[in-house]
């Protein structure tokens, strides 16, 4: 894509897409990125979420926000189900992204491995 | 550690972003007559008093409540003092805050510049609620990047934020400043050819 006129002709296939998922329950994903985050790996893991959600067209929504506060956990990714529940994934990278995608998002099934209480770290 | 430039710009603004700002201009420059590279950030944000702006280079200062340090101002000072390179920062609030880094484009520990259209993918994802302005001048090849053009081009300001579509704006920025930074980088190698 070369110039802003080419970004019209996504637009309707974008608008598509979203209308399909329209009715699905949407899940929101937060991923902390401050400069504790930034420094533990948190670009890859966003990137890694943005284009998997893009390629699967998972109901999911991509937002980012600063320091969650625990910095040796980064980075984190906090899962928002549609009744607004949270889960929150620690120490995540691309691979664990695309699982946590995959079971949580895909399957409804919280990837339990991946979470705060289970990194044995005393909150 | 911030082993980019990009890693360094992305930081800044998020700063930006927290002081609440609605207009975020970052200048991406480097001039190779002067041997200069780096960046400025400008926000219109809530900004800090000169008190506060005294401490914020002491990285066991931070004004957030979360933890109890921040590291990201005095790294991007460091990473300048080291490559030879200047650092400022000045504000007035809700007018104009703004971080100058500088460095020396010459210098060896001078960090790379980095995927800097991923840097601009995340800073107008985290920002969807002002105007992003990023200005990359790289000598002679300069490129605007206007979040507001973007959004009238598409139409609809939700659906810039959709997944799909911020790959396809990434990609859209990447091919506006790839062919400077494929350059810069065959330059990069030669200098490090040339030391080793």
């Amino acid at each position: 894509m070369k110039s802003l006129s080419d970004l019209q002709r996504i637009r309707d296939e974008a608008k598509k897409r979203v209308s399909m998922r329209e009715g699905n329950q949407e899940y929101r994903i937060v991923v902390g990125m401050a400069t504790c985050g930034i420094a533990a790996g948190a670009r890859p893991v966003l990137t890694t979420l943005v284009e998997e959600a893009a390629k699967n067209n998972y109901p999911v929504t991509v937002t980012q926000t600063g320091c969650i506060g625990m910095c040796t956990l980064e980075p984190i990714v906090e899962v928002f189900g549609p009744q607004g529940d949270k889960t929150t994934y620690v120490l995540v990278d691309s691979k664990k992204a695309v699982e946590i995608l995959e079971e949580h998002i895909g399957k409804g099934k919280v990837k339990s491995e991946y979470t705060v209480g289970a990194s044995g770290v005393a909150l | 550690m911030m082993q980019e430039l990009a890693m360094h710009i992305l930081d800044i603004v998020h700063n930006s972003i927290r002081a609440e700002a609605n207009l975020i201009t970052v200048n991406v420059f480097c001039k190779k007559s002067e041997d200069i590279c780096g960046f400025s950030v400008i926000d219109n944000g809530i900004g800090m008093r000169a008190d506060v702006l005294d401490k914020v280079l002491d990285p066991f200062f931070t004004t957030r409540t979360t933890r109890k340090f921040g590291l990201g101002l005095p790294l991007l000072k460091m990473t300048c003092t080291m490559c030879d390179g200047e650092f400022s920062i000045t504000s007035s609030p809700w007018q104009k805050t703004e971080v100058i880094a500088k460095m020396k484009r010459s210098h060896l520990d001078t960090p790379p510049w980095g995927d800097l259209a991923q840097t601009w993918m995340e800073c107008f994802h985290g920002f969807p609620a002002g105007r992003l302005i990023f200005n990359f001048d790289f000598d002679d090849h300069k490129v605007v990047v206007d979040s507001d053009e973007i959004i009238n081009t598409i139409g609809d300001r939700e659906l810039c934020y959709d997944s799909a579509v911020l790959i396809q704006l990434r990609d859209y920025v990447a091919d506006q400043i790839t062919p400077y930074l494929r350059e810069e980088s065959y330059e990069i190698i030669e200098r490090f050819t040339a030391h080793s």
